[in-house]
């Protein structure tokens, strides 16, 4: 299969950045962040949800760096960006 | 109806302002080269006087027209971030230091009150976050401020990047009919087209880290202040994709100097090249070089490209906040 342009490839990576930013900030918001104890619950439920809300939150947001990651080491990966020799020693280096 | 000429000033401010401070720099031998052109010409720096003054000015007569504290909270975040960028262009800070100084420029707006901490977000309509929003709006002025600094490496670049990625900022305002952040968003892109003027491709200026924090800490107030943080951040991301790929490659937050290894090489032709070693950092800059050598005008060119995009996907997120699940 034909390796897809640096910026076509980076243009794909920044929808999937955009997808996965909008479904995690849905998930955090709206799914997560609303669950709350039964009215008159005991003080022991209340600090459960909290403990389980904070779980939930962070796994996501643990999951939506760990995504970034992935997308990057995809991109490294499909362009053999760590693979190919260094240049010659005449190049000369960047400041 | 004013409020629409403001910015007109803005773009004259910034034209002619970093014309005079081109050659005001340059007299004084206050110069950097430019590594990336035959003979290494010296290029003055820094621009950021220009580009504050412009911004700072355009928007105290906004403020003499409107009174709106919101104004007044963005120019004084401008002022505080560019006074930190000063320092840092006369003492060069270690990262962390910056980081941290930078947060006193979040102040203006917390102080002041100028933002409502119901951000709108797509299918979910108005968030209410008042605990965390204060924090959130905290370390957004250090987080945008660096975002813009870090994509501060090639002519022309950030200030281009910017007039592109206060479009989506601009459409937003005006389909909401908010005229007073359709000024203040005017304000800003006119300021950075006055810059880029010079700062493009080959620079007559460059910004230095009081230009680019400046710009920063201007964008994200106005996203906070304009109630368009999503839209913000969706405009933003090839800028937050490239400070989170070198932040998690390099282990921190360090100056572009203080990288071991280079993640991008000079061509005796003065082409760039990206570094293929396996430690150096992972930027957008050195992904981007990695079918093959480019000029320093296409990478800038595919950059402009990336921003573009990420600027229409902004305008569909604010489309998008508009419905609900």
């Amino acid at each position: 299969m034909k390796v897809p342009s640096a910026l076509v490839l980076l243009l794909m990576i920044m929808t999937a950045s955009w997808i996965i930013l909008i479904a995690m900030t849905y998930l955090i918001f709206q799914v997560i962040v609303p669950i709350s104890p039964p009215i008159h619950s005991p003080y022991s439920v209340v600090l459960a949800y909290a403990f389980l809300k904070l779980i939930l939150a962070v796994a996501s947001f643990g999951f939506w760096l760990y995504s970034y990651f992935l997308l990057r080491d995809m991109f490294v990966k499909v362009k053999g960006l760590n693979r190919s020799p260094t240049p010659s020693s005449s190049d000369r280096t960047e400041p | 109806m004013i409020e629409l000429f403001i910015p007109i000033i803005a773009l004259l401010l910034s034209y002619l302002g970093s014309k005079y401070l081109a050659s005001a720099l340059a007299k004084r031998g206050l110069t950097v080269p430019d590594m990336h052109k035959p003979g290494t010409p010296q290029v003055p720096r820094p621009g950021g006087p220009a580009i504050a003054f412009a911004i700072v000015v355009a928007l105290d007569i906004l403020y003499v027209v409107t009174g709106s504290e919101e104004v007044l909270a963005l120019s004084l975040t401008v002022i505080i971030a560019f006074a930190v960028g000063v320092y840092d262009d006369i003492r060069s800070l270690k990262g962390p230091v910056k980081v941290a100084l930078l947060f006193t420029a979040s102040l203006p707006i917390l102080l002041l009150h100028t933002y409502v901490p119901l951000p709108p977000f797509p299918f979910a309509g108005h968030l209410r976050i008042t605990t965390i929003y204060p924090i959130l709006v905290f370390l957004a002025i250090p987080v945008t401020s660096n975002a813009f600094n870090m994509i501060d490496i090639y002519n022309g670049l950030i200030s281009g990047f910017s007039a592109i990625a206060t479009l989506p900022l601009f459409v937003s305002f005006l389909i909401r009919g908010d005229m007073l952040m359709v000024s203040i968003s005017l304000i800003f892109m006119m300021t950075m087209l006055g810059f880029y003027l010079l700062h493009r491709n080959p620079s007559k200026l460059f910004p230095g880290d009081s230009g680019s924090l400046a710009i920063g800490a201007a964008y994200g107030a106005i996203a906070i202040i304009g109630k368009v943080e999503i839209v913000a951040v969706v405009a933003l991301l090839p800028a937050i994709l490239n400070a989170f790929f070198v932040i998690s490659s390099v282990g921190g937050i360090i100056e572009h100097k203080e990288m071991k290894k280079r993640p991008v090489r000079l061509n005796s032709d003065f082409t760039l090249v990206a570094s293929r070693e396996s430690d150096a950092p992972v930027t957008l800059a050195r992904m981007l070089l990695s079918d093959g050598n480019l000029s320093e005008k296409e990478v800038v060119y595919r950059f402009f490209v990336l921003e573009a995009f990420a600027s229409l996907l902004a305008i569909i997120t604010f489309l998008l906040t508009e419905v609900r699940l």
